[in-house]
């Protein structure tokens, strides 16, 4: 046989297996590009819109667990000392601190700049500057996206992908997906290498904002000498061990040595949590 | 080389190629599968591994943590939705939030410290009146 004749064989051949092998593949072609046009519409961060829709109504959702605290001298101390760390932030975010009227210990980040504490945090603090590192450590989650991020990954719910980064859900949605975030918030911990990143962006916040950088260090050494699991148990289901953390933050604060302020005196005068009024029968207590 | 040796060469290859280009998609199609997978969890470690791994603690002795409730009922008050160690009750998750609750996210969002008390509270602090730089990512 010529060579000629040789090439030509095969090139009828594959002229001719072309359109059965396009009709065979093409479908998964078109669903592989699909896909990959929604896992990357799913990797995008959401627009400052959006994070602010599910933000708030994930605060909704956080303030109908726990219910709010809202001395207003109190709140707006929190929010003062919010404000002063979380201007050290790198991303433009609005950022809103309120505190939730329950004894647990915790602070929590929702999207869109919505931070809670606990009157049970505030009341075992023993200065601004344990404060401070402490709402640092929350504004970093929101900085580095870090529960969005993991609600993305997770892709249970699928309206960004599917509808595009201008939508903004409604009402029904909004909640379903408020409950995921919050339930996301109080029931799994972050990566450790989103927590690594909080406690040390969150230290470094507190630190250029003018406050000892050993605030949350000294904050969770307080935490590691307690036992009571009601008031803990939450926080050590979604951190790291206390003992731990205690000492990378040692580690940490060790780099912006002992300047900076505590305002032990400044926090003992705007903390205060007034008494409880007389229980009325039937109360929700909430 | 003679030249119908070359000449099978060359079908050799176009058959390669066409096999290559059908097998592109089927082999990226299962790469994608295999994203799709969850990951292998690590092995659980035992509470013992899990101790010897951590640094020795720094303290000895527990304390007790403060109330921020005064008066007798203190040891109950703020717990509400709370379980004993600490979990919170799975009604008050799935609990849908009333308007008051939407009324009060919405006046957190809506609320703003004022530039100037931000700046007082800052000097009477002898904080750092410079913030960062901000950028949108």
């Amino acid at each position: 046989m010529s060579r000629a004749r040789m090439v030509l064989i095969a090139l009828v051949g594959m002229a001719l297996a072309a359109p059965a092998a396009h009709a065979q593949f093409g479908g998964w072609v078109t669903k592989g590009a699909q896909k990959a046009k929604e896992v990357q519409e799913n990797n995008a961060p959401w627009t400052p819109e959006q994070e602010k829709a599910i933000g708030q109504a994930s605060a909704a959702k956080m303030i109908s667990v726990f219910g709010l605290y809202e001395d207003p001298a109190v709140v707006n101390y929190v929010n003062l000392v919010g404000n002063t760390v979380a201007r050290q932030g790198p991303r433009d975010v609005p950022y809103h601190f309120a505190i939730l009227d329950t004894e647990i210990i915790n602070a929590f980040a929702l999207p869109g700049g919505y931070i809670f504490i606990t009157r049970g945090a505030l009341a075992n603090m023993k200065s601004e500057a344990e404060l401070a590192g402490t709402l640092a450590h929350e504004v970093s989650h929101v900085d580095g996206r870090h529960l969005e991020k993991q609600i993305r990954a997770k892709k249970n719910k699928q309206w960004l992908w599917k509808e595009g980064a201008s939508y903004i859900p409604g009402p029904s949605e909004l909640t379903s997906l408020a409950k995921d975030v919050v339930t996301e918030a109080l029931s799994t911990s972050y990566s450790p290498a989103s927590e690594s990143e909080a406690d040390k962006k969150g230290t470094e916040f507190a630190a250029y904002a003018g406050y000892r950088a050993t605030g949350l260090r000294d904050f969770l050494q307080t935490l590691a000498q307690a036992e009571d699991a009601r008031r803990l148990g939450l926080w050590q289901k979604t951190h790291p061990p206390l003992s731990q953390r205690v000492g990378t933050l040692t580690g940490i604060a060790k780099q912006y040595g002992d300047a900076g302020q505590t305002l032990e005196e400044r926090f003992q005068q705007n903390v205060r949590f007034a008494p409880e009024p007389a229980a009325k029968p039937g109360g929700s207590g909430k | 080389m003679k030249p119908h040796r070359l000449g099978m060469i060359t079908v050799l290859m176009a058959l390669a190629v066409a096999g290559s280009s059908l097998a592109l998609p089927l082999f990226q199609g299962s790469k994608t599968d295999k994203k799709d997978e969850p990951k292998k969890q690590e092995p659980q470690k035992t509470g013992e591994q899990k101790k010897q791994e951590e640094p020795a603690p720094l303290f000895e002795g527990k304390v007790g943590l403060k109330s921020s409730r005064q008066g007798k009922d203190s040891a109950t008050l703020g717990f509400s939705g709370v379980g004993p160690n600490g979990e919170i009750e799975q009604k008050v998750l799935e609990a849908t939030p009333t308007s008051a609750d939407l009324q009060k996210a919405n006046e957190m969002g809506g609320r703003k410290v004022a530039p100037d008390a931000l700046q007082l509270f800052i000097v009477e602090g002898q904080l750092n009146p410079q913030g960062a730089p901000k950028s949108q990512k």
